[in-house]
């Protein structure tokens, strides 16, 4: 089902998975994602500044930013009008 | 002031999503049942043609008429069947998040809820257009099945203008045939109305995808 999601929807699951620390398998497990593409996303967001890399211990994780804040509200807000303003469907 | 009139909103949005799938899981489990029912009238008739044809009847034609008819409608019954299952599996995951909240659901359950159901559309959408064209076809296949089974517990002269019932066990058949035809023609036109709802959203969702990238920046590419 999670095939036909587009890059956007799935940067918006991870930011919102990663508002505590996640560690990288957990995040792919969550967000239904192979590792290959889980990583390419990853390193995307974090390129971008809306993911930080911690590493405490010998544990590493993923946490967003404050930055992701806004691009998690204004995805937020555009999915939410979806039902706001179209007509719904009804039997 | 302002969070007050967010969860008032989440809370309205939270309402029409649940309602809407609801209206839609009903809808699909309604077919799956109907799609069952075809199979098993389709079969049904197959069968009767065939011992028909056996019998001896007088009519030999009509019956093969009518058992080409039951094929037709036993196999828009499989395809119906499937598609429905299909459809049906990823409803029912995406409902169960939402079915047993009493609570109004959070913003972020909302709005996976959304990303799921557009996911699920995106890539049920060939499954639905044929849901339409199978539920239409065999509405048809079914009332013309429904007629048939009409004309053969009535006979009658056209010149003595008058009509014979020949037995009251083939009242049931035929009005269980036009029921199947009732319900598959209503069903494509709920899965019509499903669809322009959806292709809506589809064209919507692309146009916000657009914003994201060009205020946020993020281009993939």
């Amino acid at each position: 089902m999670n095939s036909r999601r587009t890059p956007y929807e799935i940067y918006w699951e991870i930011l919102v998975y990663c508002k505590s620390p996640r560690s990288f398998t957990t995040i792919i497990n969550r967000c239904d994602l192979n590792s290959k593409t889980g990583q390419e996303y990853i390193e995307f967001l974090s390129s971008k500044g809306y993911l930080s890399f911690t590493k405490d211990g010998g544990r590493s994780s993923y946490v967003a930013t404050e930055r992701a804040h806004e691009y998690v509200v204004l995805f937020t807000e555009m999915y939410q009008k979806l039902f706001d303003t179209i007509p719904g469907f009804r039997l | 002031m302002y969070g007050a009139v967010k969860n008032r909103m989440t809370h309205e949005i939270s309402t029409r999503f649940k309602r809407e799938l609801s209206s839609f899981y009903v809808l699909v489990l309604l077919n799956l049942v109907f799609g069952a029912l075809a199979m098993a009238f389709g079969i049904q008739s197959i069968i009767a043609s065939v011992l028909g044809l056996t019998g001896g009847q007088t009519t030999p034609g009509f019956r093969m008429v009518t058992g080409v008819f039951s094929m037709v409608c036993f196999g828009l019954g499989i395809g119906w069947v499937l598609s429905s299952a299909k459809i049906l599996k990823g409803i029912t995951g995406i409902r169960r998040a939402f079915r047993h909240r009493t609570a109004t659901a959070t913003d972020e359950t909302v709005t996976l809820g959304i990303v799921r159901m557009v996911a699920h559309y995106r890539e049920n959408k060939k499954t639905i257009r044929t849901m339409i064209l199978v539920c239409t076809l065999g509405g048809f296949c079914f009332l013309a099945l429904g007629v048939m089974n009409s004309m053969e517990f009535f006979s009658g002269g056209i010149s003595s203008g008058r009509f014979v019932l020949n037995s009251y066990l083939l009242i049931p058949s035929a009005l269980l045939t036009l029921a199947i035809a009732f319900v598959s023609l209503l069903s494509s036109y709920y899965f019509l109305k499903f669809s322009r709802t959806w292709d809506l959203r589809q064209q919507e969702t692309t146009r916000s995808e657009d914003i994201l990238k060009k205020t946020l920046g993020i281009d993939k590419e």
